[in-house]
């Protein structure tokens, strides 16, 4: 069993960094009736109706595709990515290897084909999509765990996301199908990362990859807090049956900081 | 057993409905649930007509008076069956009786409850294997939810496809899971994968967004499933295609994309075909 990851969830707090206190009743409101007002898609992304959730997806996957390009940088050789933020500069490499590079290798190109099936697929309709942007996840400065914790989160954070979208939808949308396609395939990943941090970690596999934000070891009794977790089921409670959904506004109140417009 | 008809008129009885379904992490679920099938009336413009041709003929004998009970039905046939060989599958990796119902209590997060594995490992190592029992339990009660939540949510309208014999036998040349943690696991697997393409193939057929939100957070945990099982079993997790004893043909959302970028689906048809040839008994 490897002890090469700490029991520390630094990195997955960053995620919340800044997002969290402000929109904890939101959170917890929402969580508990999916599909209600609150699940319109801010302003701030371009379109009406199908257009804008798809230009969501986008936003999302873009944001995603360039975190997994950081990470493999961060973890591995080291370099400069062209879509990283100024403030990013060089990323130095860990030099590290293992399972949670394997996987995060094996994810990063299907993630950045999300994000190039929906820019096509908005660019053939010549479709306002969303701003160009640059990425900073502070991922310069990130531990191995770190790392991992917070690529982990985005996937979690995608399956939401997209459930939370669906409200957005047309009804009978001929896109919702294609959205839940791709939901799926963050499901996938965000079980398996949750299984490779276990592995990883010195406690051994213990967490449940059904779960959908897995609670992490190390911070066992925490009180899940705001945008992270759910506040409803506590770490201790009967196994999840189902993924939980976040308003669109939360996702992007969650994920604004790391995006730098152009 | 709870009835739709009644939980929409009398509080106590849809208080004690959501508590129960809040119990096992359903009870958002439920609140949208009981009103994409008209439970509150809001739908009614999409339930109310009968069922259409579309759906008809798409999901052949599968009761069901709206498309969504058509739709809801088939999520409940599958996920009886699903419960039923899960079920099965842990009582034999317990050295239980296989039709032993599953403890009342649920296991506790991240545990194995009263289930202790008396079977071999198979080609599971001993790193792996004791994440896969876990996984073994755990995934069990989470099947056994969503057929006990999709049964309640009908109701009355709940009448899915279900063998005569009321038994099912695994995909296995013999019908039994074996007697190994792998082989069991191994069984189970295309039950997974089909869940995922069976959700994602009916959700065109639903007809309000509220319905198609509950359904596709039950799909997830699906492919959650497939790809942990898949994981402990050393083989990609997914998606991919062709997979051995997932019926076909399969189908893709879009071409010209690696098999792992979306999640596919299968026609309702193919779905009904393959349960009742390959698990009824």
């Amino acid at each position: 069993m490897s002890d090469i990851l700490t029991t520390e969830a630094t990195g997955r707090r960053a995620f919340v960094r800044g997002a969290g206190l402000a929109v904890a009743g939101l959170a917890a409101a929402s969580l508990l009736i999916p599909g209600r007002a609150e699940a319109a898609i801010p302003a701030a992304i371009p379109g009406t109706g199908d257009i804008q959730v798809l230009n969501y997806a986008l936003q999302l996957e873009d944001l995603e595709a360039d975190l997994y390009f950081q990470a493999i940088l961060r973890l591995m050789d080291g370099g400069t990515d062209p879509q990283a933020a100024a403030s990013v500069g060089r990323i130095e490499g860990l030099h590290v290897s293992g399972i949670d590079v394997q996987y995060i290798q094996k994810f990063a190109p299907v993630e950045a084909a999300h994000r190039d099936f929906l820019k096509a697929a908005l660019g053939a309709a010549a479709i306002t999509s969303v701003k160009p942007a640059k990425y900073d996840f502070g991922i310069q400065n990130m531990t191995r765990q770190q790392v991992l914790d917070l690529v982990l989160e985005a996937e979690a954070t995608g399956v939401q996301a997209y459930l939370g979208a669906i409200p957005c939808f047309t009804t009978k949308s001929p896109y919702a199908q294609t959205a839940a396609a791709i939901q799926g395939t963050e499901a996938r990943h965000t079980a398996i990362l949750t299984i490779v941090r276990n592995l990883l970690s010195v406690q051994g596999i213990v967490t449940d990859p059904i779960a959908p934000v897995a609670p992490l070891k190390g911070d066992p009794g925490t009180t899940p807090t705001a945008a992270g977790y759910d506040n409803t089921r506590p770490n201790t409670g009967t196994p999840e049956a189902r993924d939980l959904s976040i308003a669109p506004d939360q996702v992007l109140a969650r994920v604004g900081g790391f995006i730098k417009y152009q | 057993m709870f009835d739709l008809e009644t939980l929409k008129q009398n509080a106590v009885n849809r208080r004690a409905f959501l508590a129960r379904m809040t119990a096992a992490g359903l009870g958002a679920a439920a609140i949208a649930l009981l009103e994409g099938c008209g439970g509150d009336g809001k739908s009614s413009s999409t339930n109310t007509g009968g069922v259409s041709s579309t759906v008809r003929s798409a999901f052949p004998n599968v009761p069901g008076s709206t498309d969504n009970q058509v739709v809801l039905n088939y999520a409940l046939s599958l996920e009886i069956l699903e419960a039923y060989l899960y079920q099965v599958a842990l009582n034999v990796a317990s050295g239980r009786a296989p039709l032993t119902p599953l403890d009342s209590t649920p296991p506790a997060y991240n545990t194995t409850g009263a289930y202790t594995q008396v079977i071999s490992n198979g080609s599971i190592s001993s790193a792996l294997a004791p994440a896969g029992f876990i996984y073994l339990v755990q995934f069990a009660y989470a099947e056994a939810a969503h057929r006990d939540f999709l049964r309640t949510a009908l109701g009355a309208a709940a009448n899915p496809v279900v063998p005569a014999s009321g038994r099912y036998k695994f995909g296995t040349p013999d019908g039994s899971p074996g007697n190994t943690l792998s082989s069991i696991l191994s069984a189970l697997l295309p039950l997974e994968e089909t869940g995922t393409r069976a959700y994602l193939g009916a959700a065109p057929y639903v007809t309000d967004n509220g319905t198609l939100q509950v359904a596709a957070s039950i799909y997830s945990t699906e492919c959650r499933h497939s790809a942990s099982v898949e994981y402990i079993l050393g083989l990609d997790p997914g998606p991919s295609r062709g997979i051995a004893g997932v019926p076909q043909p399969e189908q893709e959302v879009a071409t010209g994309v690696a098999a792992n970028v979306f999640e596919k689906f299968l026609a309702p048809s193919v779905v009904l075909t393959a349960v009742s040839t390959g698990f009824f008994v």
